[in-house]
This record gives C-alpha cells, sequence and structure tokens, in this order.
C-alpha cells in the first residue's frame, strides 16, 4: 500500500481515529497489527523474514543487556556478530544472490567453464535494506549502552515494522526511537496539524513534481540511444531534482505520518542541493543513512583517524558498499565510486574557494553526473548518455519542439518550473533555520486556511494521479 | 480543544463545498441534459426517451410536444449499456412516472457479456445521476471497490481536465432541448443495404438479464417500455461493413426477445422508405443523425407511439 494511494488516503483516518481512541498500551498493539498489515500487503510471505529480523535482533539485544559486566565483553561482542552475519546474510541472500549468481555464470562462461545457472530468482522484499539496517542498530546501540535494552516484544517489533518507515526509511535508530515508545502519545491537536503540514508538502513534492518529471525522465534514460546533447542533460537534471523531490517527499510522508501518530522520525534531508562539496552533499541527502555508515561502518573502520590515506581509502569502502546498497546491479557501485572519488579528490585538491554559489553549482554538476549513473540501465548507457550530451550539443533542441516531445507539454513544464521555484523557496527559508510550517502556524486563521485550502487544491488538480494512470511507486522503494 | 474541533470540522466543510464546486467545474459538460432532467417537476413527462448518444442526437422532444402532444424527455446520456440504461430508467420512473418507456438499443452490444463501458462513458452516466440509492446500487454493480471511490469523488477522474478548461466550463450552460442535443453538420453517406432479418445475433446473458430488470421496474410501474433501433450508416465494403452487419444482425436479434416478452418493437433499419431517410442528407457521422434525420427519425416515433 503506498502513502500515495486512495486505498491509504482512505484507511490513513480509521487508523487515526482507532489509535487516539485506544488507551495508552493497546495503541501499540494497532499500531503493531497496522504495521504488519501493511507490510503484508506487499508480500504476506515476508512478513515471516520481518518477524525474523525483530527476533533476531530482539534476542541478541537481550543477550547483550544481561550482561552488563565488563567479564561478559566477548559474549557480547559474538552476539553482535551474530546478528550482524543473519542479518547482513538475509539482507545478501535476498538482495545479492541474483546479482551473485548472474556475475559468477558470467565469469565462468567468460573463461568457458559451463555453468547452468539455477531456476529461481528472488523477490526482493520490499523495505528489507531499511528495516535490517534499523534493528542492527539496536543491538550496537545496546552493546555501546547508548540504549536501554527494550524488554517488552511488542515495542521493539513496533521499532523493527512501523510502518511510516518500514519500507523507505528514515533509517532510525535504536537510540532515537525506542525511548519514544514509552512516552505518552495520547491526541495533541498542534502536533496532527504539524504532522499533517508535512504530508501535504509530500503530497505535493511527489504527485505534482515527482510523477510529473518521471515522464520525461523515463522517456530519455529508457530510450537513450535516441537521444542526445541539450535532450539528453535536460533528462540528467530532470532526474537530478526528480530523486530529490521523490525521496524527500517519502520522507515527509513518514514523517508526517509519524509526527500525526506523536513520534519523531530523523529528519533525513537538508536542503542537499545547497551543498557546497560532495562531502557536504552527503551530511545533506538521505542522513539517516549517512549517518548509520558513519556509525557502524566507517568509524570502526578508523573514520579519519588513521591518517589521510586511510580514511581516503575508508571513504572509498562506505561508498562502494553505499553504492551495492543501493541496489544489486554494477552501476549503482559506479554511482558510490563516483561519489566517494568526488570526495577523495575534493579533499586532495580542497573545494573552489571564489564563491559559494560556485561551489554550490561544481557539486550540483557532479551529483547529476553521479546520478546519471544511478538511474541508467547500466554502465555503459550512462557512459553512453554522458558522452551523447557532449558529442550531441546542439542548440536547436532548444527551438525544434524536442523537449515538447517527451511526454510532457507546455503547460506540464509550467507546472513544474512554478512547483520548484515553490520547493527552492521552502529550502531557502529551511536553510535559514525556518520552518515554513511553524511560520504559517503563527497566522491568524484568515491567512492559514486560504493557504491550506490553495495547497491542498493544488495537489488534487495538478497532482499525476486517478484512473488514467498507475500509481507511482517511490523510487528508493527498490533499494 | 472544543474550538480546535469546531474550527476543523468547518474547514472539512469548507473543502467539502469547494471541492463540489470544482468538480462541477471540471465535470464533462456534454452530459448536463441529464442533470437538468432532476429539476424538472414530478411527473410532468408522459414519455422517457433512454439510449445512449443516438438517442440524445435521434430524437426531438420539441417536435413529440408540438406535433404530436407528448410530453417526453430524452434521458439518454453518452455511450451507455445495458446496465446503466436500467438504472437511468429507474431514477425516470421514480420522479417522473411516465406511460412508455422508448429504449433505443445501439449501445447493447448484445452479444457481449461485459456491459460496462469505458471509462469516460461510465463516468458520463454516473456523475451526472443525482445521489440515490439507485446510484449507489449502479456503483456497487458497476465498479469493483478498489475502482469505486473515483465514482464517490469524481474530481479523482476529472482533475486531469485543468489543461483544457474553457469558459463553458465555467457557466455550464446545459445545451440540449429537453436531453435533445442538435447536430447541424451533414455527412453525406451512400448506398444502405439491408440485411435479411433472419441473420441475427444472440442476445448475451448480461443483456437479457438488464433488459429483463428493466421490463420488470416499467411494469411494476405501468409503464410501456418499447424499444427501438435508431438508423447508423456503414459502407457497404471494407471493415466498417462488418461492423454494419455486425449492428444489424444485432438490431434482429432483439426481435424475438421482443416478441417472447410481448414488448413492442420498432426497428427503423426497416422503415427507411416510408420515413423518407436519406443517408446523403440526415446523417452528422456514421453513428448518429443530423437534425434533419432526428426530424425525421421522431416523426415516426410519434407515429408509431400515437398507434
Amino acid at each position: 500500500m503506498l502513502f500515495n494511494s486512495i486505498k491509504f488516503i482512505v484507511l490513513f483516518p480509521i487508523i487515526l481515529i482507532m489509535y487516539f481512541l485506544l488507551p495508552g498500551k493497546i495503541k501499540k498493539v494497532w499500531l503493531l497489527i497496522c504495521s504488519y498489515l501493511f507490510y503484508a500487503l506487499w508480500n504476506p510471505a515476508y512478513v515471516i523474514l520481518l518477524m525474523l529480523v525483530t527476533a533476531v535482533t530482539y534476542f541478541a539485544g537481550l543477550f547483550i543487556g544481561n550482561r552488563k559486566e565488563e567479564s561478559y565483553v566477548n559474549q557480547k561482542k559474538l552476539a553482535v556478530a551474530v546478528s550482524f552475519v543473519i542479518n547482513i546474510g538475509l539482507l545478501g541472500y535476498f538482495k545479492y544472490w541474483n546479482f551473485l549468481v548472474d556475475n559468477v555464470a558470467a565469469i565462468l562462461t567468460r573463461i568457458g567453464v559451463p555453468f547452468s545457472q539455477p531456476g529461481f530468482s528472488i523477490v526482493l522484499p520490499v523495505g528489507i535494506s531499511f528495516y535490517v539496517f534499523q534493528s542492527l542498530t539496536y543491538v550496537v546501540d545496546v552493546y555501546r549502552n547508548d540504549c536501554e535494552v527494550e524488554k517488552n516484544i511488542i515495542n521493539y517489533a513496533l521499532f523493527v515494522s512501523f510502518f511510516p518507515n518500514i519500507l523507505s526509511g528514515p533509517i532510525e535508530k535504536a537510540k532515537h526511537f525506542i525511548p519514544q515508545l514509552h512516552e505518552d502519545h495520547s491526541f495533541d491537536y498542534d502536533r496532527m496539524k504539524r504532522g499533517m503540514l508535512l504530508m501535504l508538502w509530500g503530497y505535493f513534492l511527489k504527485v505534482v513534481v515527482t510523477d510529473r518529471m518521471s515522464i520525461l525522465v523515463d522517456s530519455v534514460f529508457d530510450n537513450y540511444a535516441s537521444y542526445a546533447g541539450i535532450v539528453a542533460i535536460a533528462a540528467a537534471v530532470f532526474f537530478t531534482l526528480q530523486i530529490y523531490c521523490d525521496f524527500a517527499s517519502y520522507s515527509c510522508l513518514a514523517s508526517g505520518i509519524a509526527e500525526v501518530l506523536g513520534f519523531e522520525l530523523i529528519r533525513n534531508f537538508d536542503q542537499p542541493y545547497f551543498a557546497v562539496s560532495v562531502a557536504d552533499f552527503w551530511r545533506r541527502w538521505h542522513i539517516s543513512l549517512s549517518s548509520w555508515f558513519k556509525e557502524y561502518l566507517y568509524f570502526p573502520l578508523g573514520g579519519s583517524r588513521k591518517g589521510k590515506i586511510r580514511q581516503y581509502i575508508n571513504v572509498m569502502i562506505v561508498f562502494l558498499v553505499s553504492g551495492l546498497w543501493h541496489g544489486a546491479s554494477w552501476h549503482f557501485v559506479a554511482w558510490g565510486f563516483l561519489n566517494g572519488a568526488f570526495q577523495v579528490v575534493g579533499g586532495i585538491v580542497k573545494p573552489f574557494k571564489k564563491s559559494k554559489a560556485l561551489q554550490i553549482s561544481g557539486t550540483f554538476i557532479l551529483m547529476t553526473i553521479a546520478w546519471v549513473f544511478f538511474r541508467a540501465q547500466g554502465i555503459m548507457p550512462a557512459v553512453l548518455m554522458i558522452k551523447s550530451m557532449v558529442t550531441g550539443f546542439d542548440t536547436t533542441a532548444l527551438t525544434n519542439g524536442s523537449l515538447l516531445d517527451l511526454g510532457i507539454d507546455i503547460k506540464d513544464y509550467i507546472v513544474i518550473v512554478i512547483s520548484l521555484i515553490a520547493i527552492l523557496i521552502v529550502d531557502i527559508v529551511n536553510e535559514r533555520g525556518y520552518r515554513v510550517r511553524d511560520i504559517l502556524m503563527k497566522q491568524k486563521i484568515y491567512v492559514q486556511w486560504p493557504v491550506y485550502l490553495a495547497a491542498i487544491f493544488i495537489v488534487l488538480i495538478f497532482g499525476v494521479y486517478g484512473p488514467d494512470f498507475i500509481t507511482a511507486n517511490f523510487l528508493y522503494f527498490q533499494f | 480543544m472544543r474550538k480546535k474541533f469546531l474550527g476543523l470540522f468547518i474547514f472539512i466543510i469548507l473543502f467539502l463545498i469547494l471541492l463540489c464546486v470544482a468538480n462541477r467545474i471540471f465535470m464533462f459538460k456534454e452530459g448536463r441534459g441529464v442533470s437538468s432532467f432532476y429539476n424538472e417537476d414530478k411527473d410532468s413527462y408522459d414519455v422517457i426517451l433512454a439510449g445512449s448518444s443516438r438517442m440524445v442526437f435521434g430524437i426531438d422532444p420539441r417536435i413529440l410536444k408540438d406535433e404530436y402532444g407528448i410530453n417526453s424527455y430524452n434521458f439518454a446520456q453518452y455511450g451507455q449499456h445495458a446496465p446503466l440504461n436500467y438504472y437511468y430508467i429507474t431514477d425516470a420512473i421514480k420522479t417522473q412516472h411516465p406511460k412508455m418507456v422508448v429504449l433505443d438499443l445501439y449501445r447493447l452490444d448484445l452479444e457481449k457479456e461485459d456491459q460496462t463501458g469505458d471509462l469516460v462513458h461510465m463516468h458520463e452516466s454516473i456523475d451526472n445521476m443525482k445521489w440515490s440509492v439507485n446510484k449507489l446500487k449502479a456503483i456497487m454493480d458497476l465498479s469493483s471497490v478498489s475502482n469505486s471511490p473515483q465514482y464517490f469523488i469524481p474530481f479523482i477522474y476529472y482533475h486531469t481536465r485543468w489543461k483544457e478548461l474553457n469558459k463553458n466550463d465555467f457557466t455550464g450552460n446545459d445545451k440540449t432541448f429537453f436531453g435533445y442535443r442538435e447536430l447541424g453538420t451533414v455527412m453525406p453517406y451512400g448506398e444502405f443495404e439491408i440485411l435479411d432479418e433472419d441473420e441475427m445475433l444472440e442476445p448475451s446473458e448480461t443483456v437479457i438479464a438488464y433488459l429483463d430488470k428493466i421490463l420488470d421496474v416499467c411494469r411494476k410501474n405501468n409503464c410501456e417500455l418499447i424499444l427501438i433501433n435508431l438508423p447508423r450508416y456503414s459502407p457497404l465494403e471494407g471493415d466498417d461493413a462488418e461492423e454494419n452487419d455486425r449492428l444489424q444482425r444485432m438490431a434482429n436479434g432483439l426481435v424475438k426477445y421482443a416478441e417472447d416478452r410481448n414488448i413492442r418493437y420498432l426497428n427503423y433499419n426497416h422503415y427507411l422508405e416510408e420515413m423518407d431517410f436519406d443517408f446523403s442528407a440526415d446523417m452528422y457521422d456514421e453513428n448518429h443523425s443530423n437534425i434533419y434525420g432526428a426530424g425525421k427519425q421522431t416523426r415516426l416515433l410519434g407515429d408509431y407511439l400515437l398507434k
């Protein structure tokens, strides 16, 4: 069930009313039931996988939590290792088995060894990369004494399966989320309003902006050989903006829904395209994943404490793993490599110090190049597409109507441009430390209501939804 | 807190009102003759004309009233199939208690079991109906649970029209005359060949079931059901010739049905000479007659009804 589906929009108020009518402890049972049903609607069989991940990390947490004394350190380390092996093993099996088999087959075929591929293919359980990582934070946080052990299985299962963020994050950390499960979640009107405003912004980003831009992006990337020059550049820039709006929209919806229910999720984006370097970009983009890698991979590898060379190696390891985390395909690895390499080179030559605008523009261009590898269907298509941007550059594309032949017309472009200006303004406000929601909620009712109604109707009128369209998945669902 | 909830309640009401206004603006305006029907006084029409677009363009209630003294309303809707014919006739009988219902058969697609029709026409038919238990039954009958929200909130379907809105969408004038819509253009066609009456298509079970339901609701309300088949032109050669044959077979297929149930059936294909129908002057396109054709068709019906 997608947040942008009619089904969810009908069911959410029912979930909400029940949630606030039920007494304290039952609330969490209700949320757990809803979360499991939400997940089961994708693939009921994979609920068992979710239960297994929950059970492994729950018992690992109990095991570690019951052994406070220093003398148990080896046993605790073993528990952490076992839970990592099982969870990462499950992730590896479900996400990378097909990739591994394909590559082994390719290598063996190349050296002339006959190899018959197994006759089954594994369907990726939606959200597995997110909830496996999230549940592992608990084991590590308990091990590091950053988080109390959670003995209540309902609470813990809810932490792993919480429906707002199970499919695409933000990847919560146990030390941030589990304490919230012990707080009071009775109804708070203003909190609900704040959450719903964030959801409204999420819907705007998704159905008005992302789903409209994706029409052009898909047209070009899926037939990259037919396009070059300005059209290919436009598609690359559009994708750079689309993936931001798409993923930010999911995070807004997840955080907004959680806020309505009385929970605060980690802020996942911090105006990433205002970044002055690729390293800065990764402090602002998918923050919950970046900080996971930082805390649970980069630091354990030694971070920057073991000299520059080792630091650069660590950065490359983190981003190659991050590329692979995003998808079991070499073009994701290439995308991770580029992101790591940009940071290493940036660290060596030091970023431009001339002007901030130049730094922001430079970072945007580098990210656009990297995103081509992310979106393209392989490394070669990405290389060919970038090549065609240069070799096929021709300004006549601006006047001969090529840009209007990509599935969207001039009116759609107008909607996209106005929407992007609105997003830019909101990001500038956020960058200056304000929140548009807070500013709005302080206004008089005759200012608030027209703004809310206008926003709702902008989404309803200009949104790409309804029986003429297939409800579009969020891009990050595939990871 | 109570004040805040009151505010929320007012906000939701305001939103719903605006949604209704937006829906009215964004809806197709072609079907306004149907929604205007619901504003008519009760029991003011003796004859209800039902069917699809061929009826909308084919029978002019003004002629029936002026020349035959018959008060009628053209309560047909574009692309309407048998199930929606049934729900429309039910609605019409409920308020007008007519003496007769005249149903054109064209869109029945007799041999087909699936009688739901395409999305555009489903919306045109359902969204112009007044909210009632009958409309709810129509939605439940013709759409799945997952598809039904678009009929409860039709804006889900119509919002994509933002690119094509024009002045008429805001004024929303009903350009019909008692539901009849004039088509002035003449499309000259050539010869028309009538198939033998023995050549027929068997109606599907769905069609029979809905026709029986229509007959049942008519008889329960002391109303006579009359079936008609308005003229349609098809070339004698090429792919369309087959379609022409199919439609003629379909029209013939209803003869037995009508006889078995003692229903009057006026198949225009057999009266073309009598009414001086001229395919070179009376058609707007292959499926629809223009005002000249509609005049001839209406007069034949007027004579038939007074028999």
